[in-house]
Formats: structure tokens, sequence, C-alpha cells
């Protein structure tokens, strides 16, 4: 059975639900097809402990303000899958759940959407299925020994899961600086391999650090206004946790905590594990990198004359590089953690609206077939487009964008072209 | 590596970098993944004792054989167990980083419109002979760790000038092959 529709939104979690309230209030017909539940990622693939990197606050979406009593604090997992879940009733969002999409094609100028549900014919197509769902694995993993156990967050939920043991968390960005820290105060013995990472401050000068990026306007910076948008793309999540304590989680709270920290992990030789010499350079990065912002918070501060009112910017230490180590016998580890990130796949999609690493190719959200669109990916129209707070906004774009083709495609279709 | 600016406008090459040059061969290769498979030779010859000579002229990139402008040679000897005929190759490595590191150094600027006044480096590797010697094989042969000190200056405030070393560092071939394990095979010609 083939059902036609004007708009087709594939996925329901933050960004699908945004697009889906954009369209509701253009009273543009739409369907968004959803493999789970609303928020399915959030409910199935998070860690127990995980809470938003984001303040309460944080969490605008088209139509939707956070009214709760803690704008301040940080929303576990539950709390992202009752918000996402209650904004798209509060629309009566338009959702087909347990429906998986297995490809979409074009043809005659539609799109072609067939699932395990049945097939949709639509005029227009978005594409929201996350930013996070296939986690990146480096090719080194096929050569760790067999005993060794290997997860990534996607399906970690607690230390318990996991086998007794020295564990090595691979990457030093939110995900595996959390979960290092999380084992580590499991009493587990934690190796943290880090490689290119952002270190931040969770507050300063009293203030939440994205409060701070979204004031000097970092977050709204646009994608055609970086310098380098691919670079601005691959950048490493934000080495922070949101947690009631507000506490920062760099490399030296790591190394407090008893974490060994040691450089990326870089080859496998026999059963043994070797760890690039880059750490000193990466971390001496990460401080520069975070002096810069420091200093464009401070200037901000001072122009707008809020300098007697906010404590004074106390920077943090450097970092305190550990003693050097190149090496260490995998037959001594239980488990490694691959927090290395995310890939894109979309084996569903047609290739040549890939790019060779398997990517979308896209004009801040537009994609090269007419009619089709993506949602939700890292600084896709400006830096904060993969955060629950951000994607309202490139949803209002996107859906201005997709009405004018609907209503090109409509005319041409009464002119008989 | 200072380079003087002749007029008032940008320097077609600012610090001596064709930028022109530079942009279209990022942009070709980009475009054609396949010709930036790139291969390196020296081909070594043996002189006398712990002196030996490399010579370095063919190049294989940019889907083509290619030569130097010359045939660029390097000797290499043993300070006291040799006869004086030139530096340590473990020398040329610290070469090789101060070297490649300074190139990039002047490949950010140029890029970023920062013009070089000064740009120096010292290189210091540290060792524990007894590893090469064989008297400890507890001790490791190589360098127990490299330390590269930049001296650089130019027009532009000290902050982006120490940025200019941590991106050339981020992108310097030298210190990815120091740092990070890469897989050498040695064999019978």
């Amino acid at each position: 059975m083939t059902t036609s529709i004007p708009v087709a939104i594939i996925g329901a979690g933050q960004a699908g639900l945004a697009m889906s309230r954009c369209l509701t209030d253009r009273s543009i017909d739409h369907v968004l097809l959803e493999r789970g539940e609303v928020a399915h990622s959030w409910r199935t693939e998070r860690w127990d402990s995980l809470r938003l990197l984001t303040p309460n606050w944080m969490t605008r979406l088209p139509g939707h303000r956070y009214q709760g009593g803690d704008p301040d604090g940080f929303m576990t997992g539950g709390e992202v899958v009752d918000l996402l879940t209650g904004y798209g009733r509060s629309f009566a969002a338009p959702v087909q759940t347990n429906t998986t999409v297995t490809s979409i094609r074009t043809c005659g100028g539609d799109h072609v959407i067939t699932t395990d549900q049945g097939v949709h014919r639509a005029r227009a197509v978005v594409i929201a299925t996350g930013a996070a769902s296939t986690p990146r694995i480096p090719a080194l993993a096929a050569q760790l020994p067999a005993a060794i156990d290997q997860i990534t967050p996607i399906h970690y939920r607690n230390p318990d899961q996991l086998a007794d043991g020295p564990v090595l968390v691979v990457g030093a960005s939110a995900s595996g600086a959390q979960l290092a820290d999380e084992l580590r105060r499991s009493g587990r013995e934690v190796t943290l391999a880090v490689g290119d990472h952002t270190r931040l401050p969770r507050t300063y000068r009293g203030m939440d650090i994205h409060w701070w990026m979204d004031t000097i306007g970092l977050l709204g910076e646009r994608h055609d206004e970086v310098p380098d948008i691919a670079r601005a793309r691959r950048l490493p999540s934000l080495q922070l946790v949101g947690s009631p304590d507000r506490r920062d989680l760099d490399l030296n709270a790591l190394a407090d905590a008893g974490v060994e920290l040691v450089g990326r992990f870089a080859g496998v030789s026999g059963s043994t594990a070797m760890f690039s010499g880059s750490l000193a350079n990466l971390c001496a990065s990460a401080d520069l990198k975070l002096g810069r912002l420091l200093d464009r918070i401070d200037a901000v501060a001072a122009e707008r004359g809020w300098d007697s009112e906010l404590t004074p910017g106390e920077r943090p230490t450097p970092t305190r590089l550990p003693a050097p180590v190149s090496t260490r016998d995998l037959r001594s580890v239980a488990t490694v953690v691959w927090a290395t990130g995310f890939r894109p796949q979309y084996p569903w999609l047609d290739e040549h609206l890939l790019d060779r690493k398997g990517a979308i190719r896209h004009d801040g959200g537009v994609m090269t077939e007419p009619g089709m669109y993506v949602l939700g990916l890292p600084f896709q129209q400006h830096r904060a487009s993969s955060f629950i707070d951000g994607v309202g906004r490139d949803a209002e774009a996107l859906t201005a964008h997709l009405a004018g083709w609907l209503d090109t495609t409509s005319s041409r279709r009464l002119a008989g072209v | 590596m200072t380079a003087t600016p002749t007029s008032t406008t940008a320097p077609a090459e600012p610090n001596g970098v064709p930028l022109t040059k530079l942009h279209g061969t990022i942009a070709k290769l980009t475009e054609s993944p396949a010709l930036a498979a790139f291969r390196f030779t020296a081909r070594n010859h043996w002189v006398t004792g712990t002196a030996s000579t490399s010579t370095i002229h063919e190049w294989h990139g940019a889907g083509a054989d290619q030569v130097h402008a010359a045939e660029f040679s390097a000797t290499a000897d043993h300070p006291t167990l040799g006869h004086g005929h030139g530096p340590t190759p473990h020398e040329y490595v610290l070469h090789a980083l101060a070297s490649c590191v300074a190139a990039g150094v002047a490949m950010a600027a140029a890029n970023r419109g920062i013009t070089l006044t000064r740009l120096e480096s010292v290189a210091r590797g540290d060792m524990d002979v007894r590893g090469v010697l064989g008297i400890d094989p507890d001790v490791r042969n190589g360098f127990s760790s490299i330390e590269l000190v930049v001296d650089v200056d130019g027009d532009a405030p000290r902050e982006s000038l120490d940025a200019l070393i941590a991106s050339s560092v981020k992108r310097s071939a030298v210190f990815d092959i120091l740092t990070a394990p890469t897989s050498v095979v040695v064999r019978p010609a």
C-alpha cells in the first residue's frame, strides 16, 4: 500500500519533532516515520547516568520553553525522553512509530520511501535521524586480542555491566571523559587514551559555560561565517559533564580521580597497545584554545560593563601532564570502551546524495536532490545545530525553504509541467 | 625564513609561501584523492666506518613521477666512533622535525596574513645510549623524549603567533611520524 503525503520526516527525535512543529504551524501535512518510539535513541542508546551537557533553560524548541523549577540544572536521559514525548504530544505530532525506513528513491519528482510498514510517496523528505547513531570505531579494534571485551557508549549502561578488571577508554571528549570518570569511581583501574579534545570549565566567573557561549554569540555563529566549516563540523564534543554539583571534567579532574592518562591509541603490535607521543602537544593546544575562549568572554563582559557583577576570571590551571606512557600490555586490559565519536551511515539513501566519506551532501541542510533536506547535524547551519536548543532555528529555516519548494512543485503540477 | 614585503599590497608569496598555488593544490587533491598518493625515496650508500650518504632526487606525487630541482645529498656519521663526515642520523631527525614545523608555521602565517620577522627553533633529543650500545636491553634505542622550542615573531599579537606553532604541529608530517607508530619493513634487496 502506498500513501501519498506532502512531507515525510525520518526520525522523531529533537530534530524531527522541531521540524514537525514548524510544518504544523504552517499547516503543511506530514508524517514522522520513527524506527522505535519518540526519542528512541534517548530511550535505548544512552547510559544510565547521562545528563544533558546544556542546562535546562537551554532546551528551547519551536513553541517550547523550559517551565520547570530548575532552569540551571541538567536533565537526565529519562527527563529528555519526557521532554520530547510531551513536546510531540503538545501539538499532536503525527508520528508513525515502529517503522523502519529501508530505502528512499526519487522517482518522477516524488520521493518514494519504502519502510517495513509500507510505502510513502512524498514531495519533500526531511532526514532527522540524528548525528549520533553509528559509533565510529577505529580499524585497529580488529587487532585487539579476542579476550578483550569491546563496547561503545551506545551499548554501555553502567559499570556493573562490564567484566571485572582494568578498562581502557579511548577518546576524551564528553562520552569518554564521563565514562572514564564513572568507571574509575566504581573502583576500576582506568586508562584514558586522549586524542584531540576541547577543554572547557563547567562555569566561568560564576556563570555556566554554555550561557557564556550563547551570550557571546559563539553558539549562533553561522556555517558561512566560520573560516573552515569542514573542520568546524569535525570538532570533538565538549569535555563537559552536566552534574548537579556543576563540576569540571577536564583531564586534571580525571587525573585527580586516579584515571591514568595516555596519548591517542595509535596502534597495536601483538598484544601491546601503542599510544601516540602527541599528548603534551594536544593538551597545550586545548589549553591555548580554552585561553582564547575565556579572553573572548572577558572582553564581552568588560564591553557590557559586567565586571563588577561577576566574580573575577579565575583561569583553570594548565593541564598537568603525566609521565609519558607509550605502551600497555593489552593482556592486562579487560574492556576497551570506544568513545571515538560517530560516523554517518545512510545505507537507505542513493549514493549520489553522499560524499566520499558517506556523509550527506548538503548546504545548510538543503540536499543536492530537490525536495530533500537533512536536519540535526553538527554545525549544519550554526554551531548549536545539533543541540536541542539549536535545532529549532535550523528547522525554521528549512521549513521556509521546503514550503517554497512545495509551492513551486504544486504550481508546476497545476500547469502540467 | 624572513620575507621583506616589496609593496604595500599583499605579496603574492607572503613569507615566501606561494599561497595561490597552495590553495590550488588543496582544491585539486580534494577533488581527486588519487592524486594525493605520494611516495618519497632516499637512496643511501655506505662511505666508510659509520659514515653513509643518502641522495634524494626522485619522488612520486600528483599522479606522476617527479624530480627535485637538484639531486640533494646528506651524509651522516658518528661523533666519536666516526670520522666527522656529518651529524648523526638521529640529529637529522631533529632537523626533520624542526624544519617541518618551520614550514608549517610559515604556511599558517601566510594563510592568516601574518608576516614573519623571525622564526628560529631549537630541537633537543634525550637519549640513553646504553640502548644503542647494547649495554642494557631495558633501555630503548631511540630518543626518550624530544623538545622543540620555537621562537616566532611577526606582525601579530603573541597569542596569534603561538597559535601558528600549534596549527603547524597539528599538520606536521614529521611530528606525526615521531609520535605515532609507523609500520617499518626492513628487508634484503
